[in-house]
């Protein structure tokens, strides 16, 4: 029963998809009006089918039906009531259901946002794209990863559950779905993307109206893999938050290349530059999407996350290159309408700055996917096997991360078009010192090393900088500065700097060390005195729960633990944490005493600074937030891409009331070094005239203009 | 550039000078106990999918992970010992691949592709470049046209 209504919500699904491609590609051929407005009913009657399929799937859960072939993988009557409902996206098929939900969903909200302007050929072609891509998506759940599959089961028969490590924290709920809407929130940006190659419409029209599609889905990816490094800090014995595990590399790929998006399309947008860069790197985040569930859900790679795979592998991969080939030919194809009308006048600039920070965001990615596919390029080559892991990355992304940091301290000073020294300097001296301070305080505090130092001044000056550019901004317009996305962008580049210093102080200073103790007996470790105090076994359902009393410093008692599951045989730690804002203590009881009144033997690992990655995590989501909010117009009539005069600047009479507002910035004369921001003029640009933002006057650089 | 605010630079180069040289001077020799937690970091657990020594709880990581203290204590180099791992489990069981052979890609060609895409961001910026000047030439009519256009909106 079960079985065939989800069936039937899946069927639904794809057969609106099909026809909401056949009636958009219709009508767009036809310029049928009418007909065009049908999208919206067919991405209605999609997300339907999936939620229809979904709420199906959820009770057959609940109700454990095992003649669900699903229900029979991951279903047991043992499992506590909210685990068994995150066991939808425990295992590939369910996974799959819960894209498939979260994609229609998209789907349906495009078709509902832009209901008024759905027989405008680019919205129709993005509705188009994404019905292609949800068509796919259905697809696989009709084929080879059918969760409705009909099976017998014997009476009595009662299921495995899902897999011990999903059922031990309740952070294992929530960071997949967090990290599919990231995931799938990429496909709305790509398929506009796709539209403005199909229809011509190249230029800032796509941009603008997936801005805060493409916000969001960046802001749910950045909680997603935060919330999945927590989860493996508080549920896997090791102590890490992140193990450049295949997995979680696929997850980060798709980050940095939208993280390069959302800041060169910043150059597109004011200068109109870059747009085949733009376009590629939106196609290239989707296209990763992709090819990291296919890297993850094929088990091309092993991978403590991997589900293991069944034919859905090749066509993902399939999938995958079908968007790559689509995205290279159209672009190729519109090739002479890419050409971008403006230039960069100087490196020195804040363009200069975005194209550094996305090329170090390229080099990023670029690492992350050879490190993790190398071995098996290797293995094909010549048949070897071999590993690349954390100390790979490690060595290898570090001078990348410097650099950024070093990025994020100079680029948000730096004005449009051209800067001088004296500028820099007057404007970096702050935030210089803020890193200067930061170093200093670092080693009073006891750190030492060259690279965490380095790390940390390096931060502090990028926190400098970004806080100078928060207090300018609310000076000059109060409450109102703070929402928006120059302002929302600081705060998440604060957030970042926090995971940054995070990341470095937990990774340069913990400490480790495992220990047998008798009951009563104490050892000191790192400053810490660590009382072992006895044992205690508890029995539930699904396992058998074994759990060892720690003291930290004679105060509070700990309880890492030890889960048995009686259906796999599985043992699973359970650690505990003491945390605090300077740092974490973290014990694991290694495996379960033969004699429970006799020694234990217990790991301590401490780590400094570890609660500012979550910390970090929740300041990005805020930023990320303040940036959805529409900002100040800049004022519509400061052209930007006027040439400004490289070399006779110096000459320029500052008083002229003829100069352009563009060679205000070339900062070489301290009064004529108005600040782009307003900082030193605070009222001089008309903040209230909400002009459409597209109004530019490229025209004057445009090659061939008419003189 | 004003004088006070050279100074100021100064006076900071200074101070992060100093502080930099005492962090580095407090910095002592590896300690055993984190030479055993690096290595175990770089050698990856022979029975588990993708996990380091240190990071699996399976059995035989912790055999190796004592294996590992055992060996440093007894004054064995990083060299030493992975050697011996790598005699017992293979290749695959160091997590950092070697720097010599095919194996060597992996740490060249990222370096390499960074030096050509700055190559390629240094080439377009650059004056006849995809994103340099691209020899359009602005008319005075052009400019008459924009101060003329700028002129009357802020009039208005």
């Amino acid at each position: 029963m079960n079985s065939s209504l989800g069936l039937a919500g899946v069927a639904l699904g794809t057969a609106s998809s099909a026809v909401g491609i056949i009636v958009l590609a219709v009508a767009l051929r036809t310029r049928n009006r009418a007909l065009m407005q049908q999208g919206r009913t067919m991405a209605l009657l999609a997300f339907f089918g999936a939620l229809f399929a979904t709420v199906i799937m959820e009770r057959a859960l609940i109700t454990r039906d095992f003649t669900v072939d699903y229900v029979s993988q991951v279903g047991s009557s043992r499992t506590p009531a909210l685990y068994n409902f995150a066991a939808l996206w425990s295992s590939l098929e369910g996974s799959i259901l819960l894209w498939v939900l979260v994609l229609s969903g998209l789907v349906a909200l495009t078709a509902v946002r832009f209901r008024k302007r759905l027989d405008d050929p680019l919205v129709g072609w993005a509705l188009l794209t994404m019905f292609v891509v949800s068509l796919f998506f259905f697809g696989l759940l009709l084929g080879p990863a059918n969760p409705f599959t009909q099976v017998t089961v014997p009476p009595g028969f009662d299921g495995p559950g899902p897999d011990p490590l999903l059922q031990n924290h309740p952070l294992a709920m929530v960071h997949p779905p967090m990290l599919y809407l990231g995931y799938v929130g990429f496909t709305v940006p790509f398929a506009f993307a796709i539209a403005a190659l199909v229809t011509g419409r190249v230029g800032e029209g796509w941009l603008l109206e997936t801005r805060r599609w493409t916000l969001v889905a960046w802001g749910f990816l950045t909680l997603g893999i935060v919330l999945g490094a927590w989860w493996s800090y508080e549920v896997l014995g090791w102590g890490g938050y992140w193990a450049w595990d295949p997995v979680e590399n696929a997850s980060i790929l798709p980050w940095f290349t939208a993280t390069a998006f959302i800041h060169s399309v910043m150059i597109q947008e004011r200068r109109g530059m870059l747009r085949v860069w733009n376009l590629s790197l939106v196609c290239a985040t989707f296209a990763l999407t992709i090819l990291g569930t296919f890297l993850t859900r094929s088990g091309v790679i092993e991978s403590v996350h991997a589900f293991s795979g069944g034919s859905i592998g090749p066509l993902l991969l399939g999938f995958f290159a079908a968007i790559t080939l689509v995205t290279v030919g159209l672009i190729g194809w519109r090739g002479d309408q890419l050409r971008s009308p403006g230039r960069i006048d100087s490196p020195l600039s804040r363009e200069g700055a975005f194209l550094a920070n996305n090329l170090i965001f390229a080099a990023f990615a670029f690492v992350i996917l050879l490190g993790t596919v190398f071995p098996l390029l290797v293995e094909a080559y010549d048949g070897r096997a071999v590993s690349v892991g954390e100390p790979y990355f490690n060595r290898m992304t570090m001078p990348l991360g410097m650099l950024l940091l070093f990025l994020m301290a100079v680029a948000p000073v730096l004005p449009w078009r051209k800067a001088g020294t004296e500028l820099l300097s007057k404007r970096l001296q702050w935030p210089a010192w803020g890193g200067g301070l930061a170093v200093v305080l670092a080693v009073l505090l006891g750190a030492y090393g060259l690279a965490p130092l380095i790390a940390f001044g390096l931060a502090g000056f990028a926190a400098g900088s970004a806080l100078r550019q928060v207090v300018l901004s609310t000076r000059r317009q109060g409450f109102r500065g703070f929402l928006g996305r120059t302002n929302g962008g600081m705060i998440v580049h604060l957030g970042i700097i926090i995971i940054a210093v995070a990341f470095a102080a937990s990774s340069s200073y913990s400490r480790e060390a495992e220990f047998t103790l008798e009951p009563g007996q104490t050892a000191n470790f790192a400053g810490y005195d660590v009382t072992y105090e006895g044992i205690e076994v508890e029995e539930f359902p699904e396992k058998r729960l074994t759990r060892a009393q720690v003291r930290i410093n004679g105060g509070q008692v700990y309880e890492p633990a030890i889960s048995n599951f009686a259906f796999t045989g599985r043992a699973i730690g359970e650690p505990s944490v003491r945390t605090s804002i300077t740092g974490d203590v973290f014990l694991t009881l290694l495996r379960v005493p033969e004699d429970l009144e006799g020694p234990a033997a217990i790991r301590v690992i401490t780590q400094p600074l570890v609660p500012w990655l979550w910390l970090g995590g929740l300041i990005t989501g805020f930023g990320t937030l303040l940036s959805l909010f529409p900002g100040r117009r800049r004022d519509p009539l400061r052209p930007t891409s006027e040439p400004i005069e490289l070399d006779q600047s110096e000459s320029a009479d500052p008083g002229d009331p003829s100069r352009s507002p563009g060679r205000e910035a070339s900062g070489t004369n301290p009064d004529a070094n108005a600040d782009p921001d307003g900082a030193t003029q605070p009222d001089r640009s008309v903040d209230g005239t909400r002009a459409p933002i597209g109004v530019r006057f490229q025209a004057v650089t445009e090659p061939g203009a008419p003189s | 550039m004003n004088v006070s605010r050279r100074l100021s630079w100064v006076a900071l180069g200074l101070v992060v000078a100093i502080a930099l040289f005492v962090g580095m001077r407090a910095e002592g020799p590896r300690s055993n106990l984190q030479r055993t937690q690096d290595i175990s970091e770089a050698i990856r657990c022979p029975e588990c999918r993708g996990q380091s020594v240190a990071d699996s709880e399976a059995a035989i990581a912790a055999e190796i992970r004592a294996g590992i203290a055992r060996r440093v204590d007894a004054g064995e180099t990083d060299a030493q010992i992975y050697d011996f791992y790598r005699g017992q489990f293979g290749d695959d069981v160091l997590l950092r691949p070697d720097a010599g052979g095919i194996t060597g890609l992996v740490w060249i060609l990222p370096v390499i592709a960074i030096a050509l895409g700055a190559l390629g961001v240094g080439l377009a910026l650059s004056r006849g470049g995809a994103l340099g000047g691209n020899g359009a030439s602005v008319s005075a009519a052009d400019r008459e046209l924009v101060s003329a256009v700028r002129g009357g909106a802020d009039g208005s």
